[in-house]
């Protein structure tokens, strides 16, 4: 394999894999999203993720393209809008997610016949897929989700990731039907002859392990997730391929088994955190940046209308389940 | 005997120059060029001016192709190629197939695909 992409690669997972949790944990420390009416996070909906994320690369097979573009623009709708909506009037909001969703799609179908066409392409597929996962990750760490579940989580990715691409190597070639279509689930980058991405969900598990870190643990889980994620997470899976060049499509650099390294150091890092003493809930965590005078600078504009008092108090009051 | 010698030869003679003829200024069927989920099933191709290629992205081993006349992923305009599409270039989804305008100037071009630009690049010669 061509050792310049190996480099361009690990370069662009290293960025994808980083600047996204990294905004997600910024969006968290600063902006407090309105907690959905479902109660706290459980391992029940930990499952129905997983199912969406473990199906969703096999709706690309059985779909209709126009189908499978119309889910993946109302998914992503949705994801921006609650990214977004505590910054912008839903008359601004709409404009632009409408702007995002139907340029990439047009930029699609009019301009990838050249490589300036390619990198509009993913200028939008990732300012769309940062804000989908800034959004849902802070959705889900703010309404309850612990790293313990996070990182079990990673761990049943690895395992899907380990048997479909050593034991039935069918990740690969599912890879090669995402790349090129409309509202890709991916960040990625092309220069030249050189292209590479990360999937949206090796970058949404990893903003939902930096953040419930930082949540459970303080600063000492932030540290331990940020050097997990750029060990196991960036370098090795894209080095990898000096090693055992299956793991990587040679023409299109997907970085596919990254959940592969990550799973197993995600659970021991989890471990060795609660080692040093329990992992903080939501409620905990609210508690403690109160009693530091901490207050989001933005919180959801409906929580706003409820009650415009500091936000613990709010989520306290607003489940009374305190997470 | 001779004169039917000379005849006989006359005849084969004008077969000869006819199916040359035909040869030069025929038309064949397509060329088939399958391609694969990153690369092409041939790396070099040679084709008759007036000639076309069809591209066939296979049904079962195939993935998104966007198909243009240049090398390693970039377009490069080439004098006397077929046009490709343009700015969005041919794209062929899984299963598609698509043939080229003919080829009527005789010389080398190159095809490449966009999504896959380290390993997709083929060469197209007319003669």
């Amino acid at each position: 394999m061509d050792l310049y992409q190996i480099v361009f690669q690990t370069v662009v997972v290293f960025v994808a894999a980083l600047f996204a949790p990294l905004l997600s944990l910024l969006y968290f420390r600063r902006v407090r999203l309105e907690r959905p009416a479902l109660g706290v996070f459980n391992t029940r909906d930990i499952l129905l993720i997983l199912v969406f994320i473990l199906s969703l690369p096999f709706l690309y097979l059985i779909l209709p393209s126009y189908v499978l573009t119309g889910m993946l623009a109302l998914t992503f709708s949705t994801a921006l809008y609650i990214a977004l909506h505590p910054f912008l009037r839903a008359r601004y909001l709409w404009p632009l997610v409408a702007f995002l969703i139907v340029g990439d799609i047009v930029v699609t179908r009019t301009l990838m016949g050249t490589t300036q066409g390619w990198q509009i392409y993913w200028v939008f597929n990732n300012i769309i897929v940062l804000g989908a996962a800034v959004g849902i990750s802070n959705l889900y760490v703010q309404g309850g989700m612990h790293m313990r579940q996070v990182a079990w989580f990673s761990l049943i990715l690895a395992c899907y990731d380990f048997f479909f691409d050593i034991v039935v190597p069918v990740s690969a070639h599912l890879a090669d039907r995402f790349h090129g279509q409309p509202l890709d689930a991916a960040m990625g980058w092309i220069s030249g002859p050189y292209s590479s991405n990360l999937g949206i969900g090796d970058i949404l598990v990893f903003s939902l392990f930096i953040i419930s870190a930082y949540k459970g643990f303080g600063r000492r889980g932030l540290f331990a997730s940020v050097g997990v994620i750029i060990l196991c997470g960036a370098i090795l899976p894209s080095l990898s391929p000096l090693v055992i060049l299956p793991f990587v499509r040679g023409g299109i650099g997907i970085t596919i088994p990254v959940q592969t390294f990550f799973g197993p150091f995600a659970v021991l890092t989890y471990y060795l955190l609660r080692r040093g003493g329990p992992e903080r809930s939501m409620a905990q965590w609210f508690r403690a940046e109160a009693e530091e005078g901490y207050e989001p600078i933005r919180v959801s504009r409906r929580r706003r209308a409820v009650a415009p008092a500091a936000a613990p108090s709010l989520v306290k009051a607003g489940t009374g389940q305190g997470d | 005997m001779k004169k039917a010698f000379f005849l006989l030869a006359s005849l084969a003679l004008c077969l000869l120059v006819i199916a040359c003829a035909q040869d030069n200024s025929a038309v064949r069927g397509p060329t088939t060029v399958r391609m694969l989920g990153a690369s092409f099933s041939v790396s070099s191709i040679t084709i008759h001016k007036g000639e076309t290629i069809t591209f066939v992205d296979d049904s079962s081993e195939g993935s998104l192709h966007i198909l243009v006349v240049g090398q390693g992923g970039q377009p490069i305009s080439e004098k006397g190629a077929p046009d490709f599409g343009g700015l969005a270039g041919e794209r062929l989804d899984v299963g598609d197939s698509w043939t080229t305008p003919p080829w009527n100037t005789a010389g080398t071009f190159n095809v490449t695909c966009t999504a896959h630009p380290a390993t997709m690049t083929m060469t197209v010669i007319v003669v």
